[in-house]
């Protein structure tokens, strides 16, 4: 932008509700996700398990993302929030997010992920290309979008949305 | 003042003073209320507004999710360095395109209006006086103005030709103003004040906009379309406009010839050419005329008619790359202009700027930015009289400079400092340094307070080196030259702000300023020669005057109800100047009466149903003693109304209560500009959107 050359620039917000976080924007999208992918009823060891949103390493949503999924329901079920530092504990998520800390530890994560019905999302840079689902990216202009890799998805048997696919930037692994 | 019939007894300025304390404590008594009824816990409050932005996020489909621009100051990947106004340790204040819009503002020196601190004066119908925190005059210098980066000061005189700044209204995004000195970050003219104009990204501006607008007493018609465009990884938009101003009238109503024209056109394209460079190019070009009437100090001496034909254009092109800890920016432009006015003097000039920027922020607690700049002017003058010359004829100059600035957080939420210097080299006065010191201290949430101490010096322009006059006046004649010795004006200024938010309703924003000028200009009286007749006075350009200028500025803006906003300022400013011993000045200290010493604004948005709009501004301006021009108030109303999504409409009438009034006169400061007053103007504009 223009005013980028002058050293100081200085966005005037007319009040501070305006003020939308990027974890804000991420947490509204891990729950968005949750209603576009449909899991197969054996991802849930029993039909009133919770579904479960986790976050592996350093959290950071803050109390966000507790406040979007706060009387919430997916699939019919209640929705928690869990934060993990081991993906071996994260068996029974349905929503699995890995934090920016995690970023050296990808593959183990993914040898873990494998075996399980779970939806893998980050903003970790190279994230689909290496073996996640679902790649957030902050566009020059502040937004963020994400990538998607259907064959992944495919693989941990989750069906996705048409529509989540129209909008998304598809990623395919070389063949 | 005849609206609120105060006894006449009572001096103006008291009344006025008075009826801003009442409205600030009206203010005040009303905002109480609602901060003393939310006696729950602050973070509770913040845990409900939370609440609803994350519930209006969930609202959205996945793809306005993704158009959702995210605020965070410290990513390296913002899009440019955004800060708070509460964080801001300068005296900022912002005009956005809604307050241009809603107080029927169709020029861009009549916005300024708007800002406390700002003397903004009418000389003519195209002819503008305007400068920020006093020593006003028709030539003022020490405003530094850019319009999308590009400085738009005249090296000629280092004032600022406002006839020939101009854009589509409609593509303003804002003007950022700033009272006081940025000189370390903006280098020479950026001493009294910064006017930043920043038009729309490219991708803002997309579809096609007719706009009209069609009055009496100012602007007869303005015409702008403008068209907006993708293209492969970007977007671009052209414009094109006609402006047609009317004449003013003189003392005794009858017009005076002083109406003009302008046709102007431009585009801006924006591209993301990679996920971290953007890539911009943007360009316009005008042509038009203007007349003033001129008193020409001849040997017979009368009152012309002047013409001036005016032209330019400009091209800039800017590169910008965002670093994982930062972002740096490449940006070079060409400026020409030419103004020929056809009894004085010809001016061409053509200007080339280069300009690299690197910010680099190594944690969360430490920013960085420098730059180094380097700027080539050439100009060529031609006089068609002897009144007025410039010699030599042609010049070219250079100017390199440097600048660093360093943001500390002493402390997170309660201490941060800004240091920083620009280095210039200029080829009239060799090397400048303008340091800066600022500190901002946030005790609580609400509040905010700030302090600075600044150098910033207002180099030499072609001017006050190299101009020579030649009057008459009755039975004397005064042969002036320019000095190539005269040195660059120096000001040291000291600052204190506050702020304070009790909601978020309603902000408060107060500025206390000295400043303490040294080598003002001066026009020394050197010689006189009483033969042959005439008897001549010779003169010359020297700096042997000092000053203070101190004063208070305030702004309040409130947000009464969901459809309705007021907006209040107010500035006081004293000016105090002392010649040297030895300074033989042919006009004194009379500067000092240039400048009113109280202004005052109040403006209201009164959005009403049905897709209507209210709003009207008050404007008061204190008599200016040197100018002979007595105080006067101005009051504007404005009532829009968008009956479908692509058609505005509004009508609109400017100094309603008043026929006719003068803003600046002649002064002693040998302008030969004859002033003429602004009188009630009605308009009707229509913008259309498909």
């Amino acid at each position: 932008m223009v005013v980028s050359l002058l050293p100081f620039s200085f966005s005037y917000a007319d009040t501070p509700e305006d003020v939308i976080e990027e974890y804000q924007i991420k947490a509204v999208y891990l729950f968005n996700f949750a209603l576009f992918f449909t899991w197969q009823d054996s991802a849930f060891k029993h039909p009133r398990q919770p579904f479960r949103f986790c976050v592996l390493g350093k959290y950071p949503f803050g109390i966000d993302l507790d406040i979007v999924v706060e009387n919430e329901r997916v699939e019919g079920r209640f929705v928690t929030v869990q934060r993990l530092g081991t993906v071996y504990r994260s068996a029974r998520c349905q929503i699995l997010f890995v934090s920016q800390s995690e970023k050296y530890r990808l593959a183990t994560i993914f040898a873990y992920l494998k075996q399980h019905p779970i939806l893998s999302v980050s903003d970790i840079k190279g994230f689909v290309r290496r073996g996640g689902m679902i790649e957030f990216f902050n566009t020059p202009y502040n937004e963020v979008r994400f990538i998607i890799a259907p064959e992944t998805v495919d693989e941990a048997h989750l069906i996705a949305s048409a529509n989540l696919l129209e909008i998304a930037e598809i990623f395919y692994r070389r063949r | 003042m005849k609206i609120f019939s105060i006894p006449s007894y009572i001096p103006k300025w008291i009344q006025l003073v008075g009826i801003f304390l009442l409205f600030l404590g009206l203010l005040l008594i009303v905002t109480q209320p609602s901060h003393a009824s939310e006696k729950t816990p602050a973070s509770a409050s913040a845990l409900e507004k939370k609440r609803a932005l994350l519930s209006r996020l969930k609202n959205l489909s996945l793809k306005d999710l993704g158009k959702v621009q995210f605020y965070n100051p410290e990513a390296t990947s913002a899009a440019r360095k955004t800060q708070k106004l509460l964080d801001t340790p300068s005296a900022l204040f912002v005009i956005s395109q809604e307050d241009i819009r809603r107080a029927g503002i169709t020029s861009i020196p009549e916005a300024l209006r708007l800002v406390p601190g700002m003397q903004v004066a009418r000389v003519n119908a195209n002819r503008w006086a305007i400068s920020a925190r006093g020593l006003n005059s028709l030539i003022s210098s020490k405003l530094l103005v850019m319009i999308d980066g590009r400085t738009v000061y005249t090296p000629y005189t280092a004032s600022v030709f406002w006839d020939v700044q101009d854009l589509l209204i409609e593509d303003i995004d804002r003007i950022e103003v700033i009272r006081g000195p940025g000189a370390s970050l903006w280098g020479a003219n950026a001493v009294n004040g910064i006017i930043n104009i920043i038009t729309k990204a490219a991708d803002k501006t997309q579809g096609n906009l007719v706009t009209t607008h069609l009055g009496t007493g100012e602007e007869q018609a303005i015409v702008g379309a403008r068209h907006g465009g993708q293209m492969k990884k970007g977007h671009y938009r052209v414009y094109g406009k006609f402006y047609q101003h009317d004449s003013f009238a003189d003392a005794q109503g009858q017009d005076t010839d002083d109406n003009w024209q302008m046709k102007r056109g431009g585009f801006r394209t924006d591209w993301n050419v990679t996920k971290r460079d953007s890539l911009s190019l943007q360009g316009d070009a005008y042509d038009g005329f203007e007349k003033q009437t001129n008193f020409l100090p001849l040997d017979v001496p009368r009152i012309a008619n002047v013409h001036t034909y005016l032209k330019g254009f400009n091209l800039l092109a800017r590169w910008k790359r965002t670093l994982t800890k930062g972002d740096m920016i490449l940006q070079t432009y060409y400026d020409f202009t030419e103004r020929d006015n056809t009894v004085f003097l010809k001016e061409v000039r053509g200007t080339y700027d280069l300009d690299f920027q690197h910010r680099w922020q190594p944690n969360q607690r430490q920013e960085f930015i420098w730059g180094l700049g380097f700027r080539h002017t050439r100009d060529d003058f031609e006089n068609n009289s002897f009144i007025i010359d410039v010699e030599p004829n042609q010049r070219q100059d250079n100017l390199f400079s440097a600048f660093v600035q360093a943001e500390f957080i002493l402390q997170p939420q309660r201490w941060k400092m800004v240091l920083g210097s620009k280095f210039e080299h200029n080829d009239y006065t060799g090397f400048e340094y303008q340091p800066t010191a600022r500190l901002l201290w946030t005790p609580h949430e609400q509040h905010s307070g700030w302090a600075s101490v600044s150098r910033a010096v207002r180099s030499p322009s072609r001017y006050d080196s190299d101009n020579k006059t030649n009057t008459l006046t009755g039975d004397l004649r005064v042969n002036g030259s320019g000095n190539p010795d005269f040195e660059s004006e120096i000001m040291t200024a000291y600052e204190l702000g506050y702020r304070f938010t009790p909601n978020d309703q309603f902000l408060l924003d107060t500025t206390l300023f000295y400043n303490d000028y040294d080598k003002l200009r001066t026009i020394e009286a050197i010689g006189f020669q009483p033969f042959p007749p005439p008897p001549t006075l010779i003169v010359r350009w020297d700096n042997q005057m000092t000053g203070e200028v101190y004063g208070l500025e305030i702004a309040a803006h409130w947000q009464a109800t969901k459809n309705w906003r007021l907006v209040t300022t107010y500035s006081y400013a004293e000016v105090q100047l002392h010649l040297l011993p030895t300074s033989r000045f042919i006009f004194g200290e009379t500067e000092e009466g240039d400048t009113p010493h109280h202004q005052a604004t109040l403006r209201s948005l009164l959005s009403l149903p049905h897709n209507m709009e209210f709003d009207a501004v008050w404007y008061y301006v204190d008599n200016i003693s040197n100018q002979n021009t007595p105080h006067y108030t101005r009051f504007d109303v404005r009532w829009g109304w968008q009956p479908q999504k692509n058609l505005s409409l509004s009508l609109g009438a400017r100094n309603l209560f008043d026929n006719q009034h003068p803003e600046f006169g002649v002064g002693l400061s040998g302008n030969v500009e004859i002033p003429d007053e602004v009188r009630r103007a009605f308009y009707l504009q229509l913008n259309y959107r498909f």
